[in-house]
C-alpha cells in the first residue's frame, strides 16, 4: 500500500513538472535561435518590447514610490477598518483583468467617472500610453503592496521606538530602521509586481487598445502576431520567457542576500544564553 | 539635576493605570508582576505611550499635560530607555548601535561598557551579558536627563544575572542620574534601588527603601511579594500582650503587632531557624512540620516546612542532615512577625 | 505512467476529425456569421471568431470539418498547403460605419473620419475586416483617416465592443454585426464598398457530414438564413 502511494506521489510530480515545462520549452524548441535573434529586429517585435519596457518601468516608479509608504502606514496603525482596506488594495489579484479594464474605463473613460472632469482639464486617458501605465499599476500593484505590507509588519515595533527615543523622528525612523529591515521583502514583491506588469494583457487591450508603435506591448504584439506572422510571436514570446525566468529567479536571490547581512527581525535570546 | 514629576491616569485593558511619582537624583524601582502596568509607565514617560490624563514633566520642563494639550514626542525628549529584550538594531553592528543616538560619545561609552572589542559585531553574535552593556551604552549616548531600564536583568540567565546585577548597581551609582528601574524581582530592585514601589493592578501600594518594605509591608500583598511567607488566620488578643493568631492551617502563632480578625502573618524566610525538636529558647512559635523540599542557593538552601518557608545556611543544613519527610520544628520570634490585613 | 495515459487520450482526441457523422462535425466560422453558422446545422458544433485565427488554428491540425472565411487570404494559403478543398464563394456583406449611440464627435460620413481629433477603431493587419475596412477608405481616398486610428482590434467584437463602450468616436463592421443596442449604424456608399466574399471549403479529407452542410449552406435553406441576417447572396 505504501508502496502505491510513493508511485502516485512521483507520478504526480512528474505529470506536474512535465505539464508545467513542456509549453516553455517547445517555444525554444520551434524557433531556431537565430531565427529568434532576426525577428526581435523587426521593427514591430522592437517597437513592443520598447513600448512593454518603458510602461512597465514608469509603472512600477509609480508602485514603489506610492506602495511603500502606503504599506508602512498600514503596517503600524490599527484603525477601525484597516483590514477592509487592505482587503481592497489586494483586490485586484483575484479580479479577472478583463473586468480590471472594465473598471479602468469606467473610471477614466470618456463617459467615466472621472472622464467629464478629465477631458476639461485635456486629459483623455484610453488609448494612450497613460493607459497602458495605468493598467500596468493596477493589476500589479497588489503584488507590491502585499510582500511590502508583510514585510513592514514583521519588523519589531519595539525597534520604531527604540529609534524614537534616540531622538529619531518618524522619517529618520522609516529611513534608518524600518526601510533596511523591510528591504529582502520588499525586494521579492517588487520583482514579481514588475513581472505580472511586463506580462498584462487583458486590462490593456481593453483600457488602452492595441496600436503597434504606441500602445501595443509585448503581450498585444504576441496576441496580434500569432496568425499571421507566428514566428514573430514565438520569437517574443521566448524573450518574455527569459525575462520572466530572470525575474524569478532575482526574486528568490535578492532575499537570501539581503537576509545575510541583515536579519529581519529583532533577536530574542537564544536558549543558550539564559 | 532637575526632579522628574510624573502623574498620570490611564485605562489599560483590564484595569486603570493610576499612578503619581517623584524621582530625584535616585533610583527608583517599581516592583510588580507581569501586567501590573509597569512598563506602561516608562513608555509614558518616554513618550511612547500617550496617557489618558496627567502630567510628566522634568523640572520646569513639560513633556505631557493632558490639561495643556501637549505632548513632546519621544525623539524630543531627554530620556534614555532600556528595552526588556535591549532591542538592539539587528542590521548595524555594536558601534552603530551606540552611534544611532548621536556619534560624540561612542568611543568614550564603548570604553567604558568594556565593549570596544566589540565594536564590529552584530547583535546576534553576542551573549545576552554583552548585549545588555551594548543596550546601555546606546542609551546614554545622548546624554539623558532620565534614565529609564525595562527588566534589565531578566532576559539573562542565573549566574550572569548575579554579575551583572553587581556591575549595574556600580553604574547607576556612577552615573548619579535619576533612574527608573522596573522588575518583577523584589531582590533585583532590592539591589539596584534607593527606593522601591510596589505596583500591583495599576495602582502602588507602598513606595519606600527596601528595608522599609520589609520592615513594615503596608498589605499582604506588599509582604508575600517581598518574600515573606504569609499565614493566613484569625487574630485575637492573647497573652503578655501579644496578639494571637489561629491558623488557617493548624495551631497558633503569635506575634508583637495589634490586630483583631482576618489577618496575614508574614515572617521572612531568613528569620525562621529549624530544629529537630523544639529548642528552649526565646522563640514563642515553634511549628511542627514535614520538609517539603528543599532548593539549594549557593551557600544557603531554602527548605519547605508544612506552609512555612525557611532559609539556612547550607552548612547547617548537611549538620541537621534534613531529607525531604523528615519531621522538623520551624521556630520565629513573635518580634520577627508582621500582621497585614487581608483581602483586595 | 499517469501521465502517459493522458497524453495518449489527448493525442487520440486530436487525431480524430475529418470523418464522422453530424453529430462529430465542428463548422469553423467567421464571427460575423453568428446566427448563420449554427442554424444550418443546429447538431453542429460550431466555433466562431477572426477568420484568419480559425485558418491559423486549421494549420496547426485542428479537427475543423468545414470552414467558413470572410474573405479569401486566410483559405489561400491553407488551399495551398492542401488542407483544404477548393474554396466556394457564399455570400457577401456590406460594411457599415458604426458610432456611438451619443456620437459626441458627430460622425455622419465617411469622410469625417479625416476629422482631426476623431478616434477610429479598425480590424487589426490580415483581420479580413481590418483589410475591408482599409480597402473601403482607399477607395474613397481617405487613406488619411488611417493617422486617427486608435487601436486595431482582433476580431470584430473587439471594433464593436470600444465603440458600444462609448470610448472611440467611429469605427468600420460589417453591416450584420450591429446588433448592440448603443452602436447607431451609417451606411457606406455602394462605391466605397470593398469587394466582399465569404468562401467556405472542407477541410481535408472531407467527411459525409462536412459534405452535407455545404450542400445546405449553398442551397435553399442557407440562401434564406443569410438573406434573413442581412447577407447578400453570391453574386455567381
Amino acid at each position: 500500500m505504501s508502496r502505491l502511494f510513493q508511485l502516485v506521489l512521483a507520478a504526480a510530480l512528474v505529470a506536474t513538472v512535465t505539464f508545467l515545462a513542456l509549453p516553455v520549452l517547445a517555444i525554444f524548441l520551434r524557433v531556431p535561435p537565430g531565427d529568434l535573434v532576426a525577428q526581435l529586429g523587426e521593427e514591430r517585435a522592437r517597437n513592443a518590447l520598447l513600448i512593454s519596457l518603458k510602461t512597465s518601468l514608469i509603472a512600477h516608479a509609480f508602485i514603489l514610490l506610492v506602495g511603500t509608504p502606503a504599506a508602512y502606514v498600514l503596517a503600524n496603525r490599527s484603525f477601525r477598518g484597516r483590514s477592509a482596506v487592505v482587503s481592497l488594495l489586494e483586490l485586484p489579484l483575484v479580479l479577472p483583468p478583463a473586468v480590471a479594464g472594465l473598471g479602468l474605463l469606467a473610471a477614466f473613460g470618456r463617459s467615466g467617472l472621472l472622464g467629464g472632469q478629465l477631458g476639461v482639464l485635456g486629459l483623455h486617458i484610453p488609448f494612450t500610453q497613460v493607459a497602458v501605465v495605468l493598467a500596468v499599476c493596477f493589476v500589479a500593484s497588489p503584488f507590491y503592496f502585499r510582500s511590502a505590507l508583510s514585510a513592514f509588519e514583521a519588523v519589531d515595533p519595539a525597534l520604531l521606538g527604540a529609534a524614537r527615543t534616540l531622538g529619531a523622528g518618524p522619517f529618520r525612523v522609516f529611513r534608518r530602521v524600518a526601510l533596511p529591515l523591510a528591504l529582502p521583502g520588499l525586494g521579492a514583491g517588487s520583482t514579481l509586481a514588475f513581472a505580472r506588469g511586463l506580462g498584462e494583457f487583458g486590462a490593456t487591450i481593453m483600457f488602452a487598445g492595441s496600436l503597434p508603435g504606441r500602445t501595443q506591448t509585448a503581450p498585444l504584439a504576441i496576441y496580434d502576431a500569432l496568425d499571421e506572422e507566428f514566428d514573430v510571436a514565438l520569437a517574443l514570446g521566448a524573450l518574455l520567457v527569459l525575462v520572466s525566468a530572470a525575474l524569478l529567479l532575482a526574486a528568490k536571490l535578492v532575499p537570501l542576500w539581503t537576509r545575510s547581512n541583515s536579519p529581519s527581525t529583532t533577536l530574542s535570546v537564544p536558549s543558550a544564553f539564559r | 539635576m532637575d526632579t522628574l514629576e510624573l502623574s498620570l491616569d490611564h485605562a489599560l485593558r483590564s484595569f486603570r493605570l493610576s499612578v503619581a511619582l517623584e524621582l530625584g537624583r535616585e533610583t527608583l524601582a517599581l516592583v510588580g508582576p507581569s501586567g501590573a502596568g509597569k512598563s506602561s509607565v516608562l513608555r509614558a514617560i518616554a513618550g511612547l505611550l500617550r496617557p489618558d490624563r496627567g502630567r510628566v514633566a522634568l523640572g520646569a520642563e513639560a513633556w505631557f499635560d493632558s490639561a495643556t494639550g501637549m505632548h513632546l514626542p519621544p525623539e524630543r525628549r531627554s530620556v534614555g530607555l532600556v528595552f526588556q529584550e535591549y532591542a538592539l538594531f539587528p542590521h548595524l553592528d555594536v558601534r552603530g548601535n551606540v552611534a544611532f543616538g548621536g556619534r560624540a560619545r561612542v568611543e568614550e561609552l564603548l570604553e567604558r561598557f568594556r565593549i570596544s572589542h566589540l565594536a564590529g559585531v552584530r547583535p546576534a553574535d553576542l551573549s545576552g551579558g554583552e548585549r545588555q552593556r551594548v543596550a546601555l551604552a546606546r542609551a546614554l549616548a545622548r546624554d539623558p536627563a532620565v534614565l529609564l531600564l525595562d527588566e534589565p536583568l531578566s532576559a539573562l540567565d542565573a549566574h550572569t544575572r548575579g554579575v551583572v546585577r553587581g556591575e549595574l548597581a556600580e553604574l547607576l551609582a556612577e552615573l548619579g542620574l535619576p533612574t527608573l528601574i522596573v522588575t518583577h524581582d523584589f531582590e533585583d530592585a532590592a539591589a539596584l534601588a534607593d527606593r522601591v514601589g510596589v505596583i500591583v493592578e495599576g495602582r502602588i501600594l507602598q513606595v519606600g527603601a527596601a528595608a522599609e518594605l520589609l520592615a513594615a509591608p503596608a498589605d499582604a500583598f506588599v509582604a508575600s511579594f517581598t518574600g515573606a511567607n504569609l499565614l493566613h488566620g484569625i487574630a485575637r488578643p492573647g497573652t503578655g500582650g501579644l496578639t494571637e493568631v489561629v491558623l488557617d492551617t493548624g495551631g497558633s502563632a503569635f506575634s508583637t503587632d495589634q490586630a483583631e480578625g482576618k489577618v496575614g502573618l508574614a515572617v521572612y524566610p531568613w528569620e525562621v531557624s529549624l530544629a529537630r525538636t523544639a529548642p528552649v529558647d526565646s522563640a514563642v512559635n515553634h511549628l511542627r512540620g514535614e520538609v517539603r523540599s528543599l532548593v539549594a542557593l549557593g551557600n544557603r538552601v531554602r527548605v519547605s516546612v508544612g506552609p512555612l518557608t525557611a532559609e539556612i545556611t547550607a552548612t547547617s543544613a548537611e549538620r541537621l542532615v534534613l531529607a525531604e519527610g523528615e519531621l522538623v520544628v520551624a521556630s520565629f520570634k513573635a518580634t520577627a512577625t508582621r500582621l497585614v490585613p487581608l483581602g483586595s | 505512467m499517469r501521465s502517459l495515459v493522458v497524453v495518449a487520450a489527448l493525442v487520440a482526441l486530436a487525431g480524430c476529425g475529418g470523418g464522422g457523422e453530424d453529430d462529430d462535425l465542428v463548422v469553423f466560422a467567421a464571427s460575423s456569421l453568428n446566427g448563420i453558422a449554427d442554424e444550418i446545422d443546429p447538431a453542429a458544433d460550431v466555433v466562431f471568431a477572426g477568420s484568419n485565427d480559425l485558418a491559423a488554428q486549421i494549420r496547426d491540425g485542428a479537427a475543423a470539418g468545414v470552414f467558413l472565411s470572410a474573405s479569401a487570404k486566410p483559405l489561400e494559403e491553407l488551399r495551398d498547403m492542401g488542407l483544404v478543398e477548393e474554396p466556394v464563394v457564399f455570400a457577401t456583406n456590406r460594411l457599415v460605419l458604426i458610432v456611438p449611440a451619443e456620437n459626441t464627435a458627430a460622425v455622419t460620413h465617411l469622410h469625417d473620419l479625416t476629422r482631426a481629433g476623431v478616434k477610429l477603431v479598425l480590424g487589426a493587419d490580415g483581420v479580413p475586416i481590418g483589410d475591408y475596412a482599409r480597402a473601403s477608405l482607399e477607395l474613397a481616398g481617405l487613406g488619411a483617416a488611417l493617422e486617427n486610428v486608435v487601436s486595431l482590434e482582433e476580431d470584430v467584437k473587439g471594433v464593436v465592443g470600444k465603440i458600444a463602450l462609448g470610448e472611440a468616436d467611429a469605427g468600420i463592421v460589417y453591416a450584420t454585426d450591429v446588433h448592440a443596442a448603443d452602436v447607431r449604424s451609417i451606411p457606406i456608399s455602394e462605391h466605397f464598398q470593398p469587394k466582399i466574399r465569404y468562401y467556405a471549403a472542407i477541410v481535408s479529407p472531407g467527411s459525409d457530414g462536412a459534405r452535407r452542410y455545404l450542400e445546405r449552406l449553398l442551397g435553399v435553406e442557407g440562401e434564406a438564413a443569410l438573406r434573413g441576417a442581412g447577407f447578400l447572396a453570391a453574386p455567381s
